[in-house]
């Protein structure tokens, strides 16, 4: 018994070492975090054709149809674009339903936009992409933010940032 | 004479000796071998006066109703004590010290276990998995929007998944 208690105890030595080796540094505070574990995409792109097909012949036959024609322009996306998507839905998902209602809307927003305005935003969102969370942060509260972008455009630039990984 | 302390289990002609109880030849010869043993000598000598000094202590006596006082005492003790320290007395009497420490780890291991995140998908078993349409196509729909989100503002917008 007493082999059997060092052993137990080893192992619980070990365990949070080898959990830390795969977790990420924990984001700073309000920082985009992604949540963890596989999505519903996921987990259908990890099943064989036959796991899948089985799985999907389950819906009727309408909207079968319009969620395979959707899973197929899904998957026929470049890879680096699907990678991008997965990491930006993945800090989505860890949002309140709240605050992903509130980003869903200003998304539609963004996108009916004018092209012009659009491109700005667009150039100011890869920017602050780019920034680690504290310069992101002060860089959204500036004055200098204030005065290029409209009430509206700074939610949506924010909305941006929310759903953008920490580099 | 052998020397009974050299000897082994020869050391209860000394004590015998010690308690006078030998008959009087053997008791000749044990002093004949004390008086050329200085070992034995010494163990007698040390053993005979732990004995005087037994013979010479007196016990103080006992108060006329001790027992009755201590039975008295006993039975509130056991009216007065909580149910868990008899349940704890009688577990501590015995060693239960490894069991405990094995129970510890194993149940800090299986906390860990279920504190520990699943990294990957849970396995699907072929017959068995079902599918949620409605949150496939709520995931579909912000995937959409997202790429939508990405590619807005680019050089193309492309279309709708």
């Amino acid at each position: 018994m007493r082999a059997l208690t060092a052993v137990l105890w080893g192992l619980l030595l070990v365990a949070p070492v080898a959990a830390q080796e795969d977790d990420l540094p924990p984001p700073p505070a309000g920082a985009p975090r992604a949540l963890a574990g596989p999505t519903i995409l996921d987990r259908l792109e990890a099943m064989s054709p036959e796991q899948r097909q089985r799985l999907l012949d389950k819906l009727p036959p309408e909207r079968r149809q319009r969620i395979e024609a959707r899973l197929k322009a899904y998957e026929t996306l470049p890879a680096e674009e699907r990678d991008r998507l997965r990491r930006q839905y993945d800090t989505f998902r860890a949002l309140t339903p709240e605050q992903k209602q509130n980003a869903r809307r200003l998304f539609q927003r963004f996108i009916e936009l004018p092209p012009g305005r659009r491109q700005v935003l667009r150039r100011e969102a890869d920017q602050l992409s780019r920034l680690p969370w504290p310069r992101r942060q002060a860089r959204l509260g500036s004055p200098e933010f204030e005065h290029r972008f409209s009430p509206e455009e700074r939610q949506i630039l924010h909305a941006l940032a929310a759903i953008t990984p920490n580099p | 004479m052998e020397c009974p302390i050299q000897a082994r289990g020869k050391k209860d002609l000394l004590l015998d000796y010690c308690s006078h109880s030998l008959d009087a030849g053997a008791m000749a010869e044990v002093e004949e071998h004390l008086a050329a043993c200085a070992e034995c000598k010494a163990w007698t000598t040390a053993h005979m006066r732990t004995w005087s000094l037994l013979d010479e202590w007196q016990a103080a006596p006992v108060s006329p109703d001790f027992e009755r006082k201590l039975r008295e005492r006993i039975a509130l003790e056991g009216e007065s004590a909580p149910w868990w320290k008899s349940v704890w007395q009688s577990f501590a009497a015995r060693p239960l010290k490894p069991a405990l420490s094995l129970a510890l780890a194993v149940l800090l291991l299986l906390g860990g276990l279920l504190l520990v995140r699943p990294r990957s998908a849970p396995p699907v078993h072929p017959g068995q998995e079902t599918i949620d349409a409605d949150r496939l196509e709520k995931a579909l729909d912000d995937v959409d929007l997202l790429r939508q989100v990405g590619s807005a503002g680019g050089s193309k917008d492309s279309e709708a998944m």
